[in-house]
């Protein structure tokens, strides 16, 4: 009988999952065709030429990336937008990052002023460009990621700061994009979340993207339609409603001050962006300031994204164990009025269909096939909750497709059969792989994970 | 049933997305094959002029012809410019995209008119931009005012200052943007803008500090007097913008308003100014950029370092600065001169001596990896 109902809790659980899901994609939806006029027709190039427009400060968080840092750096010299700085934050690299930085860049010592707003490892020196750019490089002992980005905001000279991994291809106008809404309300902004799109199968050529094209292999495949869904199909709902949870540190904008006063980035953490951004939910609403959070899906930066399975992995595994650091630093919120829309629905949907999915599907893998095999679970009502939720699932990964035809990323119809087929198949494997994935980092903690671990062939090269 | 409902609706979707895709994918095929012959049509047009009637019959129409008239005119101008704008007159495109700015009721159709309207500039669409100030749609009323900038009648100045009034912050930055774009033929209406909005008048207009940029931008010395009586005024944010847009040097009057205003009581508007004065390149600036090397405000010392960097004899009183007995003046001094590359290299040189120890070769420094 106990085997009977959780079967059916397990089979009921992914048909709400699903249906929630579909539901944040009509939101994403309507959000992303009010944004398209905006970005269209509100004039944003006009930002270009206009000094009102707010500087920024790029900060640049570097640990072993030799590979791709200058061509990284490079592209990011030549952004459409009237007046930046490039903070460079190596982090104590084993390999010669700095070297290759100093070599490409000329740069010289000089003794910046450095704010004391946040802790971070000592800084060892600070340089900046002889080339007509604005372009700092800070050298400091290892720290981690969320140390790095400390020590590159107690050196920013701006009041809005861009947070972006060094291995990042951005759009022309993406920044411009990812600023837009601080101007549009300076007051009650704090953070904006960019989109993120695979790079796999594009032609770079002088980091930018030439082309747009789609990987061969299934995991990398897979990857492209998850961010999809993930980027088009849930965060523009999300954002619509003030519940944007997560502003991704591979590409987000902050005013530096909320930052400040959040604390800055946490140190030893795995998902630093994540809690950064419950952290300027939070601090905001105990305060009792107007604040939002938004996401920009027309500022656009594409990444490498893991193409072997071990890679992959390894990611995800880091990933879930950043999420599971968040979900018990930050459990107090759950279920509290007093953090609003936040506390009341986003985290506690957050905390039910990401944290629990893999245990629940899990279960599901293992007590389901008992349940039908000593008959405590009818054929009938197996596959009908299964087909309803795989099928559900599959409506979604097409739902996001269309929302990306809007775009036009993908140009040719055989690109886009590919994914509508990949859209199918990544649920008969790649998504259990992931779900195990998950369940392996709740339970199994052998072997440290630090950030840096992700292999690339460097943005460069493609 | 529904499993039956659910399995029919993915296949269908799946079906319909292909088939748009493939649909799409022809059109724009098929669009660019009739864009490239409007290319060269137009290439023509813009050399010797608008060809007869007959030839041009049904261009209006093309949405394809639209899109590229408008991409060519943002390669043109002077002659070939005014030509293609006349074919556009001619060809019944204007009236056609009048027609539908003003009688269109879905937005789609009226935002697409008032953007080409507003690329093409022609003065026949004057009547429907200037309608256009009043849509309900914030991005028809802001492509209404950039259209009525590119054409630059002078009454128009007025119409826009009017509309910004009751914008969002946005919306009035953007359209200051277009009141940019009128140039010198807004100057007048500007500058009586801010001269008559000056003190006496409370509340000052919430969008007064973007006209300031406005003229700043624009350049014009006529703008002189509004800009230097918004420096003295009560409101530090209007002082700071005034600050900013004086950053032509036009004459002495101007660059002495620009020291005086070193002492401003707003720290933000003495960090403006100092950085103008640095563009100004006035070595009458040097001694009151020295000074501004002890501000209190770490922003004001640093623009005026950069400043005093940009200004024959500057350098000199960057090193003189090294000896100075604040030691927030000396860090200024020292991160500039470091970052301008004159210590590189020089530490035998008895005007670091006050700052020695802080020139310690390290790995970098002097060029070698670590």
């Amino acid at each position: 009988m106990i085997l009977r109902v959780i079967s059916l809790v397990v089979l009921v659980y992914f048909v709400v999952l699903e249906v929630q899901t579909l539901g944040l994609l009509v939101m994403s939806a309507l959000a992303l065709r009010r944004n398209r006029r905006r970005v269209l027709h509100g004039r944003v190039d006009d930002m270009l030429q206009s000094d009102s427009t707010p500087p920024v400060t790029l900060i640049v968080p570097a640990y072993n990336e030799a590979a791709g840092i200058v061509d990284s750096i490079r592209s990011r010299t030549i952004l459409a937008y009237p007046r930046y700085e490039i903070v460079v934050v190596n982090d104590g690299s084993t390999d010669d990052t700095m070297d290759r930085l100093r070599e490409a860049f000329h740069l010289r010592r000089v003794d910046l002023p450095v704010r004391q707003q946040l802790d971070h490892a000592p800084i060892l020196a600070t340089y900046q460009s002889a080339l007509p750019i604005q372009l700092t490089v800070v050298d400091k002992q290892n720290g981690g990621k969320g140390d790095a980005l400390n020590a590159g905001l107690n050196v920013a000279r701006y009041p809005y700061v861009v947070i972006t991994d060094a291995d990042m291809i951005f759009e022309e106008n993406a920044l411009l994009r990812a600023m837009r809404p601080f101007v549009e309300d300076r007051g009650t902004t704090v953070a904006v979340g960019g989109n993120i799109r695979p790079l796999n199968g594009c032609r770079v050529v002088h980091g930018r993207v030439a082309e747009t094209g789609l990987p061969n292999t299934m995991t990398e495949l897979a990857q492209v339609v998850e961010y999809q869904r993930s980027f088009l199909g849930a965060r523009p709902g999300w954002s619509a409603m003030g519940g944007l949870l997560l502003v991704s540190g591979a590409f987000g904008a902050f005013s530096r001050q909320a930052l400040i006063d959040a604390g800055g980035f946490p140190h030893e953490h795995l998902g630093e962006d994540f809690d950064v951004t419950m952290r300027l939910h939070l601090t905001a609403a105990e305060k009792g300031r107007p604040y939002r959070i938004v996401y920009a899906p027309h500022a656009v930066v594409w990444t490498e994204v893991p193409a072997s399975r071990r890679v992959l992995r390894k990611q995800r595994i880091r990933w879930h164990r950043g999420l599971l650091q968040v979900v018990r630093d930050h459990r107090r919120a759950l279920l509290r009025p007093k953090y609003g829309f936040v506390g009341m629905v986003a985290w506690p949907a957050f905390v039910l269909f990401e944290y629990l999915a893999p245990i629940i599907e899990f279960v599901g893998w293992l007590l389901v096939p008992v349940a039908l095999f000593w008959g405590f679970l009818g054929y009938e009502v197996f596959f009908l909750l299964l087909g309803i939720a795989l099928l559900l699932g599959i409506l979604n990964s097409l739902g996001a497709l269309a929302l990306d035809e809007r775009y036009g990323h993908f140009n040719s119809p055989r690109q886009s059969a590919r994914l509508l087929m990949v859209a199918i198949a990544e649920n008969f494997g790649f998504r259990q792989q992931t779900v195990w994935w998950r369940v392996r980092s709740m339970f199994w903690r052998k072997g440290k994970i630090e950030w840096g671990d992700m292999e690339r062939k460097g943005v460069g090269q493609n | 049933m529904i499993f039956f409902w659910l399995a029919a609706l993915t296949v269908a979707s799946m079906a319909i997305l292909f088939v748009v895709k493939v649909i799409r994918h022809r059109r724009i095929r098929q669009d660019g094959l009739r864009r490239a012959v409007y290319i060269a049509a137009l290439g023509e047009v813009a050399s010797h002029g608008t060809p007869s009637e007959s030839n041009i019959a049904g261009w209006a129409n093309d949405p394809s012809f639209a899109a590229t008239l408008v991409d060519f005119l943002n390669l043109v101008d002077g002659a070939e410019r005014s030509r293609l704008v006349d074919l556009a007159d001619h060809s019944g495109l204007t009236a056609r995209l009048a027609a539908d700015l003003t009688g269109g009721r879905s937005v789609n159709p009226r935002l697409d008119a008032v953007s080409a309207l507003s690329a093409i500039g022609s003065p026949s669409s004057l009547p429907a931009l200037r309608a256009a100030l009043a849509d309900p749609i914030e991005e028809v009323r802001l492509e209404a005012a950039a259209g009525l900038a590119k054409i630059g009648e002078a009454e128009d100045v007025e119409a826009v200052l009017r509309a910004m009034e009751h914008e969002d912050t946005w919306t009035a930055e953007r359209m200051a943007d277009a009141l940019v774009d009128f140039g010198t033929t807004a100057v007048q209406a500007l500058s009586n803008y801010v001269l008559l909005a000056g003190p006496a008048i409370d509340p000052v207009p919430r969008h007064l500090p973007l006209v300031i940029r406005a003229l700043g931008l624009i350049g014009d010395p006529s703008a002189e007097v509004a800009l230097l009586t918004a420096l003295r005024g009560e409101d530090p944010i209007l002082r700071i913008k005034a600050a900013s847009a004086l950053a032509q040097p036009w004459n002495s009057r101007v660059t002495r308003a620009l020291i005086r205003a070193l002492s401003d009581p707003d720290w933000r508007v003495r960090s403006r100014a100092a950085a103008v004065l640095g563009d100004h390149r006035d070595p009458g600036a040097l001694p009151a950029l020295r000074a501004a090397l002890r501000d209190e405000a770490w922003w004001v010392r640093q623009h005026a370092a950069e400043s005093l960097s940009e200004i024959e004899g500057g350098t000199d009183v960057l090193f003189a600065a090294l000896e100075d007995s604040d030691p927030f003046a000396v860090d200024a001094a020292l991160a500039r001169l470091m970052a301008i590359g004159a210590v590189e290299g020089a530490t035998d040189d008895p005007r670091l001596r006050p700052v020695a120890d802080r020139l310690d070769p390290t790995p970098y420094a002097n060029g070698e990896a670590s």
